[in-house]
């Protein structure tokens, strides 16, 4: 059996992303996947979307996000292409355990979330687009 | 997100958020998080209502926490749902972002600082 596939495209504006995750849990819900596979779907994605929205540099009307989720036998495939910046989360540096509150740094936890939930990270850049690709295996 | 500021009795602050700590939570939170924890008092943040949290509103909570432990006073966060304290705990946080899981617990380990 083929698996279910849904793709979406969206802007890149906080509506916008927002509008994304309302879709993600609508899909993944839809698929019958468990409330912490839905809820750590959705964190992947609040992530990548957020760091274009952050830190994707200039923006026009025609930037873009577009999310394509896979149901898979065993979990669900994420395909994040967005036309911001470029981004590799395979190789960009996470933020580290802090020993105190003092040392701690507020940001730099998407990654580190990112890479807890989410297997079989993949990231390329064809000169157009970030494309980024990623499983949440059920939970 | 719907936020709400009250006196935790004698002992700090209370702030209540309900909904999504996501990027447009996080800037509804960010000014009165921000106002209370630059009050330098104790923090009780409940939790209990927030049903989804992203890195961005940790980041919130983190400032605050870092804001208020200058002045030797402690953010204590109120009983948060499960998956958001799988997230906590996923990214380093408890050990400096104690979690109560009642107000009773939530003031002992305000005690343990100083009081506002």
């Amino acid at each position: 059996m083929n698996a279910a596939v849904e793709t979406r495209t969206f802007g890149v504006t906080s509506g916008e992303v927002a509008a994304i995750d309302t879709w993600v849990a609508q899909v993944a819900s839809r698929w019958g996947e468990s409330e912490r596979t839905v809820f750590r779907t959705r964190l992947c994605i609040a992530e990548l979307a957020g760091n274009v929205l952050e830190h994707g540099a200039a923006r026009s009307s025609d930037d873009y996000i577009a999310v394509t989720l896979s149901h898979l036998g065993d979990g669900i495939g994420v395909e994040f292409r967005d036309s911001g910046r470029p981004f590799d989360p395979t190789t960009e540096s996470a933020a580290t355990r802090a020993k105190s509150i003092e040392s701690a740094t507020p940001g730099g936890r998407g990654l580190m979330l990112i890479r807890a939930y989410a297997g079989d990270i993949a990231y390329c850049n064809d000169g157009r687009c970030n494309r980024i690709t990623l499983k949440i295996r059920s939970a | 997100m719907k936020v709400t500021i009250s006196e935790f009795g004698d002992v700090g602050t209370k702030v209540t958020l309900v909904g999504k700590l996501d990027i447009a939570g996080a800037e509804v939170v960010d000014l009165p998080l921000a106002t209370v924890a630059g009050t330098r008092a104790n923090i009780v943040v409940d939790m209990m209502g927030v049903d989804f949290i992203a890195s961005i509103g940790i980041r919130h909570l983190v400032m605050a926490a870092k804001a208020v432990a200058r002045g030797s006073r402690r953010l204590v966060l109120l009983d948060p749902t499960p998956m958001v304290t799988e997230v906590l705990v996923t990214a380093g946080l408890v050990d400096f972002l104690p979690i109560a899981r009642s107000e009773a617990e939530a003031r002992t380990l305000l005690n343990g600082a100083a009081t506002a």
